[in-house]
């Protein structure tokens, strides 16, 4: 399954922040990879396609045994915005909310306060 | 046999024979005045000008189509009507017209000698009937208990006069505990009845202390007016 998905969209299963010039070549079988293709899949797969296949196993690998890189300060600082903008608006919205339910069942909440509700006279 | 229209003449004239005269008056109101300023002495008859204001939320309150929960007063002369319903309007209003007005009634039956020891005994009963029904703290039915006794002690005495007498000069504390009482919401801002009144109809609180004052000031005159005029059929007669 993990073949079929990489024949149709190849582009999208690229490990982040890694390119596919980093990884080697030479480590790969084609001949191997083809036969396994065939014997797993049934589909009769070209070498590009094998080879482009292997490259995707090899960046994922290679990415997951990479140590993550480190954001740049740009990078943190528009995270950091980006949150921040989006708090305040959380902040402004929580407002409005709680002002929409003060008056959401206003009418029935003054029904249920006449009826039950006790009136003092002094 | 007596005729039955000089019977219904004879006994109105006789009606109008138990109101007192205009020096008898004058002094009656002069000993209520008194009475109502001094310490300790005028504490039972503010708890009646209390219990008549919160009887009349009361009644205002079933008239209205409402439900008394139960009322409350306090050693100062407080008090406070607990409902459900009604029209807050009239409610309100009712407190201190109704004080104004059980007043003015009650100076009416103590100027009916044949009546007086039953009138008595009916404000006396009707305390003890609203004891039963609004009364729930201890505090309140100890009051309404001092109230009641206060009416109902009284049958004791053997001379009607005094009775009548007794009965005029409370009739007429409750009248000006219900004039000077209103005069006290003035330094109230935004509590008692003037200011829910305020609230509920836009009409400035003042306004309905000076209604209040003026309505106890009619009944008082109503009461004059009632001895002035039994005082001049009285001359008419001789």
């Amino acid at each position: 399954m993990q073949i079929q998905s990489n024949l149709f969209a190849p582009s999208t299963t690229k490990a982040p922040g890694v390119s596919s010039s980093n990884v080697k070549r030479s480590q790969v079988e084609p001949s191997h990879q083809v036969e396994q293709s065939h014997k797993s899949q049934g589909l009769e797969a070209s070498q590009q396609v094998t080879h482009g296949q292997a490259d995707k196993e090899n960046s994922q690998q290679h990415a997951l045994s990479a140590p993550p890189q480190n954001p740049s300060p740009e990078e943190l600082e528009s995270r950091l915005v980006a949150k921040l903008e989006y708090e305040q608006q959380t902040q402004g919205t929580e407002g409005a909310v709680a002002h929409y339910l003060a008056n959401q069942h206003a009418a029935q909440r003054e029904a249920i306060q006449q009826m039950v509700g006790i009136d003092t006279y002094a | 046999m007596p005729d039955p229209l000089t019977q219904g003449i004879t006994d109105k004239s006789e009606s109008k024979a138990g109101a007192p005269g205009r020096g008898r008056f004058l002094i009656e109101l002069l000993l209520a005045m008194v009475i109502t300023r001094l310490p300790f002495i005028n504490v039972p008859f503010k708890w009646l000008e209390s219990y008549f204001h919160e009887l009349s939320h009361g009644l205002a309150t079933l008239l209205t189509g409402g439900i008394v929960s139960h009322i409350q007063l306090f050693p100062n002369g407080a008090g406070l009507c607990f409902s459900q319903g009604g029209w807050p309007v009239v409610i309100g209003f009712s407190g201190y017209f109704g004080a104004a007005l059980w007043g003015y009634l009650i100076f009416i039956l103590a100027t009916w000698p044949r009546g007086i020891r039953m009138s008595f005994a009916m404000l006396g009963s009707a305390v003890i009937v609203t004891a039963l029904l609004w009364g729930r703290d201890l505090l309140t039915i100890s009051i309404l208990a001092c109230l009641a006794v206060l009416f109902l002690l009284p049958l004791k005495l053997s001379r009607n006069r005094f009775l009548g007498s007794g009965l005029r000069v409370m009739a007429l504390m409750i009248m000006l505990n219900a004039l000077a009482s209103p005069t006290v919401l003035l330094g109230l801002n935004g509590k008692g009845d003037a200011a829910m009144l305020a609230t509920q109809t836009w009409i400035p609180g003042w306004i309905w202390v000076m209604a209040w004052l003026a309505i106890s000031a009619v009944m008082i005159f109503l009461c004059w007016r009632r001895v002035d005029s039994a005082a001049k059929n009285s001359v008419i007669k001789r």
